[in-house]
């Protein structure tokens, strides 16, 4: 019953614009303010120093290019996976970030610092994410356009 | 496997397209990211003892045994520089919230309150919050000359089991 709704290629579409459009407006702003994007991450306290602007520079547009074209539908499979990796990435950070005692702005939609995150909060809505990646995952065609 | 080498390529594609966008922007200086500023290293530090923008020539830090001992004198004002959500959540006992990014919504309120003779210490979250600081030198600049940093704040003070009013027991 429900996985026959959830199956549906307009329900997947639903999901694939969701997930895609939160991802290029997450990497947009860090695009524009990638200085201040690599401040979030020093903040963070987990990256060698080294690494910190290399991240800062190509992360932004990983987010952009997948969330990109799984809307348009072009490599929708591949696409989602690195999508899914990601967000099971930044919750094992986000996680332990906040096991740590950190205080941090996560950094995940705006590069502000002004504003400390809730760090659970941005867990839950990360999960979320996932549940819809996970949904392409299961019931998305390669030849979905 | 498909789906992995896709995946790969995208990233790859992405990386490249960063990379040469960001470098052509550091030519034209449209804001883009030199790739060798230097960071410090801050993985291994659980907490910083010091405040990042401290100035040993401006600001006076007191630590968890000086303020606990002021908050005994009972003489000194507490002042949370945090958002009034997170005072609402639980703050030092007595202590008067003056959010420091809404520094003039909230002045009015708390300014009376206070008398330049006495001491003043101001906290926030502690670990890396430095709202504590910028309101204790804006007080200072104010003419409040005792305005004290407690850089240790909620966190340490909570750690140590100190007194606080936290909703559920209402009392302030």
């Amino acid at each position: 019953m429900i996985s026959d709704f959830l199956r549906k290629p307009p329900i997947v579409l639903v999901s694939r614009i969701i997930l895609g459009a939160l991802f290029i407006y997450a990497g947009i702003d860090k695009i524009i303010h990638p200085l201040a994007f690599a401040q979030v991450i020093h903040h963070y306290r987990a990256a060698p120093p080294g690494l910190i602007n290399y991240v800062a520079v190509a992360m932004p547009w990983i987010e952009l290019l997948s969330g990109f074209l799984l809307i348009v539908g072009c490599k929708v499979r591949g696409s989602n996976l690195l999508i899914g990796a990601m967000l099971v990435f930044f919750i094992i950070l986000l996680s332990i970030t906040a096991a740590r005692g950190i205080n941090v702005s996560c950094g995940c939609f705006s590069t502000s610092t002004a504003v400390k995150s809730n760090l659970v909060l941005r867990i839950i809505e990360d999960i979320g994410m996932l549940i819809l990646s996970l949904h392409i995952f299961r019931f998305a065609k390669e030849k979905t356009v | 496997m498909k789906n992995l080498k896709d995946a790969a390529l995208i990233a790859i594609l992405a990386v490249v397209i960063g990379f040469g966008i960001n470098t052509v922007r550091n030519m034209a200086s449209l804001g883009g990211l030199p790739l060798h500023t230097p960071w410090p290293d801050n993985r291994k530090k659980a907490e910083l003892e010091f405040p990042p923008s401290y100035d040993p020539a401006a600001d006076t830090l007191v630590g968890l045994e000086e303020a606990y001992s002021l908050f005994l004198s009972g003489s000194a004002i507490f002042i949370d520089a945090r958002e009034q959500q997170e005072y609402d959540e639980g703050h030092i006992k007595g202590a008067l919230n003056l959010p420091f990014e809404l520094w003039d919504d909230y002045w009015a309120g708390v300014g009376p309150s206070l008398d330049p003779q006495k001491e003043i210490v101001v906290y926030c979250g502690g670990l890396d919050c430095e709202l504590s600081l910028f309101a204790a030198r804006q007080l200072k600049s104010l003419g409040y000359a005792k305005a004290y940093t407690f850089f240790g704040g909620w966190q340490k003070w909570g750690d140590a089991g100190l007194p606080t009013s936290i909703p559920e027991n209402g009392d302030d």
